[in-house]
């Protein structure tokens, strides 16, 4: 004979020993699968368009008949591409065998160093490659005569103001870029961590 | 979010929240998200309860609110054909764990429904009046009489076959 819905229900929960809750300390599984997908799935994609750049500005310099300073650039961010891939290879190798919560802090950590190494390549290792780029580039123009006939303290002085801008500007480029990419993504996995903490202090 | 309101304002409600997160999911890893962000949203909205309704009532409501705000957005997301990061790629588990086999179909049936008819049903069933299912749902006590009615009769469709 035909149950009816209200006796299933009511039957089939009292026979369920016990509606147990899920353990705290391992959810937002794919919650926290997502978000991190989407944040290695944009930096790859940000790291390969470094390519088409290095192609473009390659293009610029040539037509320019600049072709020296051209290849140089091309090495300078294909070198970039390629360290960028190690660093993401890292993020990927973070442990997933833990609960999802030290999963996440280990993955945060982890974005944390590679920005750490970032703010420091465009900071000093990006100045002192373009230095040499901006010499070949004004080498036999009127600015560089007129650059050689300055005492040594002042030149050094102006090489060093002008390491000091790139730095700056290639830190405040690095900083506002990763904002606009990767700020609301960054945002989205402190707040799922901030959540798990929440809860877990039950 | 404390121990004392865990122990006190979720634990014994557990049940409901599980019941209506089952509905909504067709995984355990869901399940458990959904679980998981309908505790958080009842912690971080007990400040809005004024006690005009039931403690109960308000886990049913915030349950399903969570519920159907997931759904839609997991929907949004499968249809921007997201692929799921292989963290693991390991089997999901059952989506349905329980053990009585009608209770079992019924999740199933249940879960062939529209979402709102989902939440409406699982009111019903869980003994709810129909002025509580209406302020709940937001709808009107007779409308949701009819709504009940059309439901139950889709459910045993589904259940036995045709139902004339």
């Amino acid at each position: 004979m035909e149950k009816s819905i209200e006796n299933i229900w009511k039957e089939g929960f009292e026979s369920e020993a016990k509606l147990s809750s899920p353990v705290i300390s391992n959810l937002y599984k794919k919650k926290s699968k997502l978000v991190i997908q989407q944040i290695n799935s944009k930096s790859k994609k940000d790291n390969l368009s470094l390519i088409p750049v290095a192609l473009i500005i390659f293009g610029i310099l040539a037509f320019m008949g600049e072709m020296i300073i051209g290849i140089y650039v091309v090495i300078l961010i294909t070198t970039l591409f390629f360290v960028n891939k190690e660093m993401l290879k890292d993020l990927e190798t973070v442990d997933t065998k833990d609960n999802t919560y030290s999963y996440l802090l280990n993955y945060k950590n982890q974005v944390k160093k590679i920005m750490k190494y970032s703010t420091w390549i465009a900071g000093f290792g990006l100045p002192l490659a373009i230095l040499p780029a901006y010499w070949m580039f004004f080498e036999d123009s009127k600015i560089m005569a007129k650059f050689n006939t300055l005492h040594l303290g002042m030149e050094i002085l102006i090489v060093m103001g002008l390491a000091l801008l790139l730095s700056a500007i290639a830190i405040l480029g690095y900083r506002l870029s990763t904002q606009v990419v990767y700020g609301s993504l960054l945002e989205k996995l402190e707040n799922t961590i901030e959540d798990m903490e929440e809860l877990m202090e039950t | 979010m404390s121990k004392d309101f865990y122990t006190q304002f979720i634990l014994p409600y557990a049940g409901i929240i599980i019941k209506i997160c089952r509905a909504y999911t067709d995984n355990e890893e869901d399940f458990q998200d959904y679980y998981q962000e309908v505790c958080l949203q009842l912690w971080k909205s007990r400040d809005n309860f004024k006690g005009e309704s039931k403690w109960s009532t308000w886990v049913y409501r915030i349950s399903l609110n969570v519920s159907l705000s997931l759904l839609r957005k997991d929907k949004k997301i499968s249809k921007k054909s997201v692929a799921l990061l292989a963290i693991e790629e390991e089997q999901k588990p059952a989506s349905n764990p329980f053990q009585e086999e009608s209770l079992k179909l019924l999740y199933q049936a249940i879960k062939k429904l529209s979402e709102v008819d989902r939440a409406i049903i699982l009111l019903y069933l869980e003994e709810k009046s129909y002025q509580e299912i209406a302020e709940i749902m937001g709808l009107s006590p007779t409308n949701i009489g009819v709504k009940i009615n059309r439901i139950k009769k889709k459910l045993k469709t589904l259940l036995y076959g045709k139902v004339y």
